[in-house]
């Protein structure tokens, strides 16, 4: 198993959690938040919404212009 | 009306992002079509920012509410931090291995997920799906805490 594969797995494998975590969420919301939720959670203090929003903005910049 | 002006909104997003598949980076036109999305977004996120600031004044002087603006926020805070755990644990694990994985090199055996978008949006299909997704996620900041909180489930 090369090093690529290795690191592809454990992606994978993280994604899948990720897209667990929104199943699970939607079937309990109860248990775990919804991904709205955690957002809401996030961007609810204006600092922290400043620095989300700056986040996003530095990756669409580094993902489709750089 | 509000429904004409998500489906103009979803056209617009669309069409941006079809036109942003067409771009190379470094190039002028993905400066422009990058920057379209964060001067929209610096915009909004003010108004959002104004709105907010004018809510708790109108619930202050409506007799205390105001310091409550955010209160569906921070009740039951220990029922939604446990709810958010999962999430935290999962940011947690991509960071972590983000930056272990950045650390090792080459980076084509060792691909950080900058490495992988960068693969995905080599084709013009990819990198429309990329962009769509990016404003996706930024529509999601535009909504204020209370009317996010409103939707929630816990």
């Amino acid at each position: 198993m090369t090093s690529r594969e290795v690191t592809l797995g454990v992606w994978i494998v993280i994604g899948i959690g990720f897209a667990a975590c929104c199943l699970v969420s939607a079937l309990r919301p109860g248990a775990v938040a919804t991904p709205r939720t955690a957002i809401a959670a996030l961007v609810a203090a204006p600092w922290r919404r400043a620095v989300v929003v700056l986040g996003w903005m530095w990756l669409g910049w580094h993902l489709f212009a750089r | 009306m509000k429904r004409w002006w998500l489906v103009e909104t979803v056209v617009a997003a669309l069409g941006v992002s079809a036109f942003a598949s067409t771009t190379q980076p470094f190039t002028v036109p993905s400066d422009v079509v990058t920057a379209i999305p964060l001067a929209a977004m610096v915009a909004a996120q003010t108004v959002v920012g104004l709105r907010l600031r004018r809510d708790r004044r109108a619930g202050r002087a409506a007799g205390g509410v105001a310091d409550t603006a955010d209160a569906p926020i921070v009740t039951a805070r220990g029922a939604r931090m446990r709810g958010l755990v999962p999430w935290i644990v999962l940011t947690v694990v991509v960071a972590g291995f983000e930056l272990s994985t950045y650390f090792e090199l080459p980076r084509k055996a060792h691909p950080t997920l900058s490495y992988l978008s960068g693969e995905a949006t080599a084709s013009p299909a990819g990198k429309a799906v990329f962009f769509l997704a990016w404003l996706a996620l930024g529509w999601l900041f535009l909504e204020r805490p209370r009317e996010l909180d409103r939707t929630a489930d816990l």
